[in-house]
């Protein structure tokens, strides 16, 4: 008799482990941020200062354009990290 | 041992309520008959059945209140999470908007600063002309490689 009570006791005392089925969906990132960045043009063989101007422009436009998508790469993380933070 | 709380926890909630309301019925009853001449050599075995059933029920009955916090708990996790994606969708938008408003202006920088030089490009030919290694040094900052040109 003292045995099944104290097996029941012991039962009774055995701590549980839950883990909360919650699924969490990794969150996307926009398309038009999720692309490499292009590489610079190059100038073509000339003697003109004002074409090699026109590349120099181009090429100054495709660094700032990689800039803003590490910018908005930046932005995203922090972000996304504090509204995954608020989930508690 | 969380099997045997499994199979237990098949039945409904409210048979482990009458279990545990048969379980104290059963000590109590099992403390009376001790008074009731020739009944009273059961009250031993009742009241430890008693005690037994009672045990049992209000473990079930732990299991199913910690079943229900849980439950609880998960469906505020649920409604948090669904929170969390509407907002994650709503920071979406709002970067990518950002972004393609910055690119906008940049490509119109472009189209100004080339037609300005198109506009003026008789005037800056007529000052300057460039040597060809002019090209080959630039091209060369604009690639990534390896070779750095510098002798030692």
């Amino acid at each position: 008799m003292k045995a099944i009570l104290a097996i029941i006791t012991v039962s009774a005392l055995t701590a549980c482990t839950a883990v909360t089925p919650v699924k969490r969906n990794f969150p996307a990132v926009p398309a038009s941020i999720n692309k490499p960045c292009e590489t610079l043009k190059e100038v073509e063989k000339t003697d003109k200062l004002s074409e090699v101007l026109v590349t120099v422009t181009d090429n100054y436009s495709r660094s700032l354009e990689c800039q803003l998508k590490v910018d908005a790469w930046i932005e995203w993380y922090t972000q996304q990290k504090k509204v995954f933070e608020s989930v508690k | 041992m969380w099997q045997i709380q499994w199979l237990l926890g098949l039945l409904p909630d409210w048979v482990w309520h009458v279990v545990l309301f048969l379980g104290i019925a059963a000590v109590l009853a099992g403390m009376f008959l001790k008074m009731v001449p020739f009944v009273s050599t059961y009250s031993l075995p009742i009241k430890a059945i008693g005690a037994a059933v009672t045990a049992l029920a209000l473990w079930m009955e732990g299991g199913i209140a910690t079943e229900a916090k849980w439950l609880e708990r998960v469906a505020e996790l649920e409604e948090q999470v669904k929170v969390a994606e509407a907002k994650s969708a709503q920071v979406n938008t709002v970067i990518e908007t950002v972004y393609v408003d910055k690119i906008q202006i940049v490509e119109k920088t472009k189209v100004i600063t080339r037609n300005a030089i198109r506009n003026s490009a008789n005037k800056i030919d007529r000052v300057c002309k460039i040597e060809p290694e002019v090209i080959t040094i630039l091209n060369d900052a604009a690639k990534i490689t390896a070779n750095t040109g510098v002798k030692k």
